[in-house]
């Protein structure tokens, strides 16, 4: 299987060794990348409801709803409601099933710091776009961890109907960067986005450890340095 | 006084990824591939139309390296894993 991580290496060893940006915009995704939740934490909720850890996560990703939730048709709200019937039975009651879903989003959320730190270097030298498959909630949720200014551009999938890896959402942001797709850095933790990204011209990194980021940006943070 | 503009680079790619940092090295510098060489057809020089050639690259078994002459010893990559789940819904 070809691994779309080596660009974010090529990428890196081309500016080394001719001293030249390879991009000229970094285009980040949110959740995976930059913001998590506590799955521990999550885990013990469902054990307390008496369900296996991973359940919700299933039973909303398997809903009818979690595609339209993604690209504007329908709120977050919505899409978790459609949850209930299906944990119902499972808890024993609607009520049960609501609670368990409130307390499993409620759970502790961060935004990673080390990402957060290199971002914004990149970001003192290339626009900075945040692009991320979301939902109604995008906006109050960078509120809430006061991310709010951390990017120049946000490309929200409910906002512009479209989701990754859907080759138009990857369109926009360039577009929203004002630069070519080929002078794009593309950071994303789903291969199936890094892989969309980079057949568009992107250099792409699949996002595992804030060393991988490190490495991929070193371009500009040398030159920052 | 010396001025150097041009420095020979050897990339090192593991096999399985080697046609997408060829295809990255050429893209990048304009140039096109040599012929294959080696016993197993695991050397090539990336050619531009014209001037000296100075990117070579390898495709390896193991591990992705940089042999660059001129600074070496900084050009390898260990690209390690985290926890699967990210956690949560998306935002």
């Amino acid at each position: 299987m070809t691994s779309p991580v080596s660009s974010g290496v090529e990428a890196a060893d081309y500016a080394r060794i001719v001293g030249a940006r390879p991009f000229a915009s970094v285009l980040c995704d949110f959740d995976g990348v930059v913001k998590y939740q506590d799955v521990a934490e999550q885990a013990a909720i469902e054990r307390a409801y008496g369900v296996e850890p991973g359940t919700v996560a299933r039973v909303t990703g398997e809903s009818a709803l979690a595609i339209p939730a993604l690209t504007g048709l329908v709120t977050r709200e919505e899409w978790l409601a459609s949850a209930v019937p299906v944990l119902a039975g499972p808890v024993g009651s609607a009520a049960r099933a609501r609670a368990l879903i409130a307390a499993w989003v409620a759970a502790r959320t961060w935004a990673d710091r080390k990402v957060l730190a290199l971002l914004a270097r990149a970001r003192a030298r290339v626009p900075l776009v945040l692009v991320s498959n979301a939902t109604s909630e995008l906006a109050a949720h960078l509120r809430e961890l006061e991310l709010h200014d951390a990017f120049d551009h946000v490309v929200s999938s409910y906002e512009v109907g479209v989701a990754k890896p859907d080759p138009r959402i990857f369109e926009i942001a360039a577009g929203r960067a004002g630069v070519p797709m080929e002078r794009c850095l593309f950071v994303d933790d789903r291969p199936e986005n890094v892989k969309a990204a980079s057949a568009l011209g992107m250099t792409a990194l699949v996002y595992r450890a804030p060393a991988d980021l490190e490495a991929a940006l070193l371009p500009l943070l040398e030159e920052a340095s | 006084m010396t001025t150097v503009r041009r420095v020979p680079a050897f990339v090192d790619r593991p096999r399985e990824r080697f046609a997408e940092a060829a295809a990255f090295w050429t893209a990048v510098t304009g140039t096109h591939l040599s012929p294959r060489r080696g016993d197993d057809g695991e050397f090539t020089t990336s050619l531009p139309g014209s001037g000296d050639a100075w990117v070579k690259l390898q495709a390896v078994r193991d591990g992705a390296a940089l042999d660059r002459r001129a600074r070496p010893g900084r050009g390898t990559y260990r690209l390690t894993e985290r926890d699967p789940e990210a956690g949560g819904l998306p935002s």
